[in-house]
């Protein structure tokens, strides 16, 4: 894992039971913040396990992204590289993203900031500073 | 039949997660996209037009690193 990658959890409120991780960047280069990798717990995951105990861990993941950008002053714009098409659209469709194919990159994609804010304001949580 | 039936989305699914991981792989850094998205986002709002309409020429104005 790159030095200047950090990883935060969501977990329910009150537990350690941790239903997704998101691992970011601060992408000074690109004035955003870069999701260096998503993923949720395997039974969050419909899309490759076929189930889903907890909807909408993406957006809460996404609204996680989205706060630690506006702390990086990149005014909550982020960026990463969509899994396949069929995901990007599902971004596009659901987070307002923007593709933004870059070289050998063809699944990459943009949230600005009215987006991100409105993510925000949609998938709320408590933050906590606790480590797991 | 027998042992587990998995449904063919999944399976597909696995295999793009693999292709996915091994060109971009979580071990390392990505290139840098050089160009400012913030300042860039920004620009298309304002002037009400496409990100993919952006021609090479514009799109020069938000790298970062000349």
């Amino acid at each position: 894992m790159p030095q200047d990658v950090e990883i935060y959890a969501l977990v329910l409120k009150g537990t350690v039971d941790v239903q997704g991780l998101i691992a970011l960047k601060n992408d000074t280069d690109a004035n955003a913040v870069y999701i260096h990798w998503a993923c949720t717990a395997p039974h969050n995951n419909i899309w490759e396990h076929n189930k889903q105990k907890y909807i909408g861990v993406g957006g809460h993941l996404l609204a996680i992204a989205v706060q630690k950008s506006i702390e990086w002053e990149h005014a909550g714009v982020l960026h990463a590289d969509a899994m396949d098409e069929k995901l990007l659209k599902h971004y596009i469709e659901k987070f307002n993203a923007w593709s933004m194919p870059i070289s050998n990159r063809p699944f990459h994609f943009v949230v600005e900031e009215e987006s991100a804010h409105k993510l925000r304001e949609v998938y709320t949580y408590d933050w906590s500073e606790e480590e797991l | 039949m027998t042992g587990l039936k998995k449904s063919c989305n999944t399976c597909d699914n696995k295999k793009i997660a693999e292709k996915y991981i091994s060109n971009l792989s979580p071990y390392e850094n990505r290139p840098p996209i050089e160009i400012d998205l913030l300042a860039l986002t920004r620009y298309v709002k304002a002037n009400n037009i496409k990100l993919e309409d952006m021609t090479e020429e514009e799109l020069i104005k938000f790298k970062t690193v000349k």
